[in-house]
């Protein structure tokens, strides 16, 4: 963006219309591709602010579809802003103070409730990880009953890096199928991965994840199926879950 | 003429912070500055030092360059949507060859191509096989639904030509919120803006994607986390652009900008090089109003602005960690393609 920014302000600089290098940046910038929603966020911030909402070529105003609630919006953003540095003083603190996080109750959200089938695949996870513990090299199970504790791909991508370059020592690995998918999970005490073409997940809290896995495969491999608690069952076969310990 | 990295205590923020100064325009102006916290000289050529402090800005006034900040965002993400997410340089030649007479020239609709060559990979990400999209998006499950089970849908399909897609969307609530807060409120924002954007079918929002920071903090919110800690680490220019509105808005007070910045980063880019990055930003967009608030008063300044050539160049130093010389990429006089997509590619067009 700094670059298109410096370009094309220049170019105003050096004769062009302001109005004529605003369009030519954010133009060039969509048809780079890639990315362009974002670059033309803040290229536009960049550049509007040098050359202003004076300098906007109208057809291109004119073109927003919302063109008047933006319109409004900034015209009262604006004046808001400069009602407060009129005041005189060039670095004003009396500017509404935005509200620190996180510290108060969130009662306007308490309406959203978590749906139902959520709030019983965290009990299920809570009964896996009642159980005991012995290593597990291989499971099959529904991948997205642990989607809860999904933190992303960016997350999982950087956590990723950083596990391949430490050590190895604390690895495991097991193999999830579903769906006649075959997907690689990696896990060690700081990070659970799960990747494969029709998906991928990360769970932070690996060391409680690792326990529940362990857990469950320690009383399967024990008992068998029977022998786990009828509620872990049940749901288990509410959600279409098998799994099985192939040991390694 | 050097260009100084300067730790300060300028009564901008309690806290030490740097700016980008020019050493000799300082003391022109007499600004008492302490030479035990100078950091880093970048020297720059006699082009950008001829420049200093004489560019005249195009904008008429801060209200015009405000509002053309603002307005000029939600242009520059409107004309994107039909190509976003495009990174092949020959689907993408081939692709605006077929649809656009070569470039776009103007505004279309996300649905002007008829297969994105990358989306896929990306949607099946959020497969609504593998999501509940109908709990976690309301009444938009089955829009979204329908155009995630289907290969190649381009990302913004649903949009009108010049309408904008969810980030910008975002943008303009967060410039409302501020507006009727006088200043940010984040827990308004959170429960009467982001969520209803995210989550609603209405037409406030017509954009079919929704980024996966977004899913992420809807999934763990219905699972039972709370708001501020129900979103993911994410690094990415969304995170940046979001923040745009707080930069501008708290332009005056890195204190309080940076409160603010962290404050909506929390909620879906908990990252705090974002943070950095963000507060970067708004370092630059200060330096650019800059001559305008020193018309509004009296020309007194406790840090003398840079020109705006000036101060792309240092954030283009700071953001290119000093790897690149924006003077000598410049003068290559490479087309913008070839910056970004040709053989002798610049820049990631990420």
């Amino acid at each position: 963006m700094l670059y298109l920014a410096s370009k094309y302000f220049e170019e105003a600089q050096c004769g062009q219309s302001p109005s004529e290098a605003l369009e030519r940046a954010l133009l060039s910038n969509a048809n780079l591709g890639g990315d362009c929603c974002n670059r033309g966020l803040l290229l536009g911030s960049l550049l509007g602010a040098c050359f202003g909402a004076s300098n906007i070529p109208l057809h291109l105003l004119n073109g927003l579809k919302r063109k008047e609630e933006l319109i409004e919006a900034t015209d009262l953003f604006t004046e808001l802003i400069l009602q407060q540095l009129s005041t005189g003083n060039i670095h004003p603190s009396r500017f509404g103070r935005p509200s620190p996080f996180p510290t108060k109750s969130y009662s306007a959200l308490s309406a959203i409730q978590p749906p139902r089938d959520f709030r019983l695949k965290l009990e299920l996870m809570k009964k896996i990880a009642a159980m005991a513990n012995v290593p597990v090299k291989k499971l099959r199970f529904k991948r997205d009953i642990f989607s809860p504790l999904d933190e992303g791909d960016a997350a999982r991508d950087r956590k990723e890096a950083l596990a391949s370059s430490s050590s190895t020592s604390n690895k495991k690995a097991i193999r999830l199928d579903e769906d006649d998918h075959t997907e690689d999970v990696v896990y060690n005490q700081d990070i659970v991965q799960c990747e494969s073409g029709s998906g991928v997940f990360y769970y932070p809290q690996s060391s409680e994840l690792v326990s529940r896995l362990d857990a469950y495969a320690k009383v399967r491999s024990r008992h068998g199926v029977d022998k786990v608690d009828p509620v872990t069952i049940d749901l288990f076969q509410n959600y279409g879950i098998q799994i099985s310990i192939n040991r390694v | 003429m050097p260009l100084t990295q300067y730790s300060c205590n300028c009564g901008e923020g309690t806290n030490l912070h740097t700016h980008l100064v020019n050493l000799d325009l300082a003391k022109s102006r007499g600004v008492l500055i302490d030479s035990s916290s100078l950091k880093t000289v970048i020297t720059k050529t006699d082009k950008v030092t001829n420049e200093t402090d004489s560019a005249p800005p195009f904008a008429l006034d801060l209200r015009d360059a405000i509002q053309g900040a603002l307005l000029s965002m939600f242009i520059g993400d409107a004309l994107g949507s039909p190509l976003h997410w495009i990174y092949s340089s020959d689907k993408l030649s081939t692709i605006k060859n077929e649809k656009f007479t070569g470039a776009l020239q103007g505004y279309h609709r996300g649905s002007s191509i008829d297969v994105h060559p990358d989306s896929w990979k990306y949607f099946s990400r959020c497969d609504p096989r593998k999501e509940p999209v109908d709990s976690v998006f309301g009444g938009r499950g089955s829009k979204l639904e329908e155009s995630w089970r289907t290969q190649g849908t381009p990302y913004h399909n649903t949009l009108d030509a010049g309408d904008n897609t969810l980030t910008a969307r975002l943008v303009a609530a967060l410039v409302g919120n501020i507006v009727s807060n006088k200043g940010l409120d984040i827990e308004n924002y959170l429960a009467s803006s982001y969520i209803p954007l995210i989550t609603r079918a209405n037409d406030s929002n017509a954009d079919t994607w929704v980024d996966e920071t977004h899913r992420v903090f809807v999934r763990n919110l219905v699972a039972g986390a709370q708001p501020f800690e129900a979103g993911m680490d994410d690094l990415c220019l969304t995170g940046i652009a979001i923040c745009v509105p707080l930069l501008l808005a708290y332009s005056a007070n890195r204190d309080d900008c940076e409160i603010a910045v962290r404050s909506l980063l929390q909620l879906t880019h908990k990252n705090e090089e974002g943070v950095k990055q963000a507060l970067a930003w708004g370092d630059l967009l200060k330096h650019i109003l800059a001559p305008h608030t020193l018309t509004m008063h009296q020309g007194r300044s406790i840090i003398p602005s840079l020109s705006v050539n000036q101060a792309l160049r240092c954030s283009f130093d700071t953001f290119s960690e000093g790897r690149l010389n924006l003077d000598e990429v410049l003068s290559r006089g490479l087309s913008d393609i070839d910056a970004y997509h040709g053989p002798n590619v610049v820049f990631s067009s990420r």
